[in-house]
């Protein structure tokens, strides 16, 4: 059962989001695709000078190769995703909108903003809790969730085929025919999930109030 | 199929297929390869092991966006290195079966190339045997010279053939 309190802990989440930033510099500075490119044209001279000995050995390299295009988009994805996050939830003031490409079905949600007593400051983690109370600021962070959970979405029906044996076609297998990627995926909360402030939900309570006056 | 051209460039052992330096490329190239990508894949490894991506840091509706990505970017570099390792092993055994085949062709040509030479000297001998010292059309010293070279050829291909059957 999902739990209904959206909570960041931002200099959790900074640190994190600063491995995976180094994890992305990375990737892009030591070209992985480069490194198989390489080993292309090595093997394409000595398959050449062996009678083609190598056989479809481009077409694995090229599953290799998309493979690796996927893994840098991941990581990219998953660090602007951080970053936005990060920095909806740090300074919401500072940006009027949130939310671009990376959402599914929110494209651009205004933050109304989060003021500094909306923060519980007896947490000592600086962990903020995001409920009813203050629902502009758990509509950001589902922003933000969504932003890093939309990579999931937008990559339901990625395949990743396994390699090809000498002979045999290959084999297509769904990631998310993994049981554990499915779940949670089809778990994850949505824009649509988290309630938006609204003035009738205090309706009962003035209503209370009222009436316990008279 | 062998032939006397096929054998005049290829009755070297070195010009087989190199199977110790292709392993050495490959090596190479996925020491690099693995190199890079372990340390992504250790960095992220460590931060969901200890939580920097789970529901501690964010939560929505009790759940952890970042870690599962992160977990998924983990599936992904596993599948890359299986791929990677896949294709290694892959090329190294049809770099044996490639060394097989030349070997076996290499052989075969060295073998042809020798009952030829045989041939030649069959029929020299053959003609030394019917031509008279006194000929004088036919040198009986030329004829000498041809077996005495083709003797020698017999043997350096027997040589070769002795060390193609060793590769």
């Amino acid at each position: 059962m999902a739990n209904d309190t959206n909570t960041v802990d931002l200099d959790k989440l900074t640190g994190s989001f600063k491995v995976i930033e180094e994890a992305n510099n990375s990737l892009n500075s030591v070209s992985l695709s480069n490194i198989v490119l390489d080993l292309d044209n090595d093997l394409s001279k000595i398959s050449f000078e062996h009678g083609n000995c190598f056989s479809n050995y481009k077409d694995d390299l090229d599953v290799l190769t998309n493979e690796i295009d996927k893994l840098k988009s991941e990581v990219n994805e998953l660090n602007a995703a951080l970053e936005k996050t990060i920095k909806s939830f740090a300074d919401p003031e500072s940006k009027s909108f949130i939310g671009t490409n990376l959402l599914n079905n929110v494209t651009q949600i205004p933050v109304t903003g989060q003021t500094t007593s909306e923060v519980q400051e007896s947490n000592p983690i600086n962990t903020i809790p995001i409920g009813l109370g203050i629902a502009a600021s758990g509509i950001a962070g589902s922003v933000g969730a969504v932003a890093v959970d939309s990579m999931f979405h937008n990559n339901d029906n990625d395949i990743i085929p396994d390699y090809e044996e000498p002979g045999v076609e290959i084999v297509e297998k769904k990631i998310n025919d993994e049981p554990e990627l499915d779940d949670s995926i089809a778990r994850e909360p949505t824009f649509d999930d988290v309630t938006p402030y609204h003035a009738s939900r205090d309706k009962e309570v003035i209503d209370k109030f009222y009436n316990d006056d008279n | 199929m062998a032939s006397v051209d096929w054998i005049t460039w290829k009755t070297d052992a070195k010009e087989l297929i190199n199977s110790e330096q292709i392993e050495e490329v490959l090596t190479k190239k996925a020491n690099v390869f693995n190199n890079s990508i372990n340390n992504v894949y250790n960095s992220i490894k460590i931060e969901t092991e200890k939580g920097g991506l789970n529901k501690e840091s964010l939560s929505i509706n009790g759940e952890s966006p970042s870690n599962i990505a992160a977990n998924k970017i983990l599936k992904r570099i596993e599948n890359i290195k299986v791929l990677m390792d896949k294709f290694n092993n892959k090329i190294s055994t049809q770099v044996a079966e490639q060394k097989k085949i030349e070997k076996e062709q290499l052989i075969t040509a060295i073998e042809e190339k020798i009952d030829e030479q045989e041939r030649i000297l069959q029929n020299t001998m053959s003609l030394r045997n019917r031509i008279s010292t006194n000929n004088q059309v036919v040198d009986i010293n030329d004829v000498n010279a041809i077996i005495n070279v083709t003797n020698e050829k017999i043997a350096m291909l027997k040589e070769r053939l002795e060390k193609a059957k060793a590769i």
